[in-house]
């Protein structure tokens, strides 16, 4: 249950940030690409007017000025690129070149770079895209006017300052946004699962007080069997006691399978699960054999994993016990590496309709196939918490008339 | 034999006491570890037989004093037997998990008494073992009737399997480790469990 809550906190948080990015990701992008085209909507109008800003003439005669009214402009002017203010406060540069190499410099408003280094800037653009990003906050544009080759740089570093605000602190929203989010999961999941948790603690409390109450019991009335038995000789009565005690014996050694497996009592050592699911196959192939079924083995040579001995021996076991009770003709248990993890599959032919079948791992849960045959639906349930004790993810599924369980540790 | 039989149910007291009285033991019974000790001095006994989870005095306590007068003991436990507790700085000469039947609790008696009696030692590897002290040779490593039985079985080649079994070598390749013997158990696919040297 515990690694429920973390799993619903990482995928919450994933799922946040996923959302975060995407949203940022669109107001950045947008802010930028805003940026672009404002910049080649400059540098187009500065081309179609031989690299200078329209009625720049006519603005020095004062052609472009904003009526007034009042002593006051009686008109909200044009914004952004239009603005009549932008060829006073834009910083750019145009160089033509001709045929035979020679430049001229066309317009000039600009002072971080010389003029010389400025024609070397724009000499050096001739053979790129027709327009780009150049210097980071440079944009420029190259086209052919009257048989010469135009370059015009304009420099957008003051444009594009509150784009970069923006970003960083997107970024830092982002970042805040996620520890928060990350906090407020954990309250929230404490306080979802604490009832699921709850009951999960009691279940199996319950398990382990019910072992525990039954063992004492059934060994004394295994004792004074006998020894009514070596008093007055074996009835029918005392032949049912023992059918009977035989029968919660092996209930309470099931229910013993859950009860007593707690995380902290594991030791982990570097074992081999090749040789874990040999070993077991090797135990269990008389039982196959007994009731007319083939089982198979496929294990790598040597599958080295980091895990309880014990513990996974016992995960062997029931797998193969699982398939023994309920194939029909065949079963098979596999163990393979595949990229970072290790893989056990047991399977077997059933007559069970397809589809997920990943509640045999649930307590006391069983099949319509397990009807008659012994069993009280504990033992794929220690499988699963085995394969989460070691991080792992256990399935099931029909397909094809096959049933398959499979493990990832 | 004389046996002393400690149990916080009365039931099981009672009634491994008749079962135990029936097969010609002398049985003093206790129910809880301070009577145990108590009962020391009314010895010699041949074995004790004592639940885990005794009240007052723990059954690890109590082993100490029973080793003391060289008395073997064999501790029912409420749960299965795990690495961990073969592991353990208390180790009984056996442990009998409830619910058992009545022939277990004989056939471990047996067991254990036997081995204490005329246990002979014999070699697994390079690992001595010291049958009737149920130790491993010249240290303070003990074992349990279970693991020289196995011990034994793989030493003469016969085949150990099933969960009892893989415990124990989990347990025994632990203590090996710790003494720093090279000998192992390990198995071999299509033959089994074997004792072999971690060299090879």
């Amino acid at each position: 249950m515990n690694r429920a809550r973390k799993q619903f906190v990482l995928y919450a948080l994933l799922a946040i940030f996923a959302l975060l990015t995407v949203l940022l990701g669109i107001i950045n992008g947008a802010n930028f690409t805003m940026a672009s085209e404002d910049a080649d909507h400059i540098t187009q109008m500065l081309s179609e007017n031989q690299g200078m800003f329209p009625g720049q003439r006519a603005l020095e005669n004062g052609g472009m000025r904003l009526n007034m009214r009042g002593g006051r402009p009686a008109q909200i002017g044009p914004l952004g690129p239009d603005s009549p203010e932008m060829a006073a406060s834009m910083r750019y540069f145009t160089f033509v070149f001709s045929e035979d190499g020679s430049a001229e410099r066309v317009a000039w408003a600009i002072s971080a770079v010389s003029e010389e280094d400025a024609l070397t800037w724009a000499r050096s653009l001739l053979g790129e895209e027709e327009t780009g990003w150049t210097a980071t906050t440079y944009r420029y544009r190259v086209y052919e006017l009257n048989g010469k080759t135009y370059v015009t740089v304009i420099d957008q570093g003051r444009e594009l300052l509150p784009s970069y605000r923006i970003l960083i602190i997107s970024l830092i929203g982002l970042a805040a946004g996620l520890i928060v989010s990350g906090l407020a999961l954990m309250a929230i999941g404490r306080r979802l699962f604490a009832p699921l948790e709850e009951a999960d603690r009691k279940q199996k409390r319950f398990i382990a007080d019910v072992e525990k109450e039954f063992k004492t019991p059934l060994t004394v009335i295994n004792a004074n069997t006998e020894i009514i038995e070596r008093e007055g000789g074996e009835t029918e009565q005392t032949r049912s006691i023992n059918r009977q005690v035989k029968r919660m014996t092996a209930l309470v050694k099931d229910l013993a399978t859950l009860g007593v497996f707690d995380e902290g009592d594991m030791t982990r050592t570097e074992l081999d699960l090749s040789a874990l699911a040999m070993a077991a196959a090797d135990a269990a192939r008389p039982g196959f054999e007994e009731k007319g079924r083939t089982l198979r083995v496929k294990a790598e040579e040597k599958t080295l994993v980091r895990g309880d001995s014990e513990a996974l021996s016992d995960l062997m076991v029931e797998l193969l016990d699982n398939a023994l009770k309920f194939s029909l003709s065949w079963a098979e248990l596999s163990v393979s590496r595949e990229g970072g993890r290790v893989s056990i599959t047991a399977s077997n032919d059933t007559n069970l309709p397809a589809g997920g079948a990943d509640q045999v791992f649930d307590r006391f849960t069983r099949l319509d196939n397990a009807r008659d045959l012994p069993g009280a639906g504990l033992g794929l349930a220690r499988v699963k918490e085995i394969v989460a004790s070691h991080n792992g993810r256990a399935t099931a599924r029909v397909a094809d008339g096959v049933f398959t369980l499979r493990v990832n540790l | 034999m004389t046996i002393l039989l400690a149990a916080s149910d009365r039931d099981l007291l009672r009634s491994y006491e008749a079962l135990l009285t029936l097969d010609g033991h002398e049985v003093r019974t206790a129910f809880d570890g301070a009577q145990v000790a108590s009962l020391m001095g009314g010895g010699p006994y041949d074995a004790a037989i004592l639940e885990s989870a005794l009240p007052r005095v723990g059954h690890e306590q109590l082993i100490q004093l029973l080793r003391r007068e060289n008395v073997p003991v064999i501790v029912m436990l409420d749960r299965r037997v795990s690495a961990r507790h073969l592991l353990s700085g208390s180790l009984p000469e056996a442990y009998l998990p409830l619910p058992f039947l009545p022939n277990d609790l004989r056939a471990l008696l047996d067991s254990v008494t036997e081995k204490r009696r005329t246990g002979q030692p014999f070699s697994a590897g390079d690992a001595a073992v010291d049958v009737a002290r149920f130790r491993f040779e010249g240290t303070d490593t003990r074992l349990t009737a279970g693991e020289i039985d196995l011990l034994a079985a793989l030493n003469r080649g016969e085949p150990v399997q099933g969960r009892r079994a893989r415990v124990m070598i989990h347990a025994l390749n632990e203590k090996l480790r710790r003494l720093g013997r090279a000998t192992r158990i390990e198995y071999q696919p299509r033959k089994g469990y074997k004792l072999v040297s971690s060299h090879e």
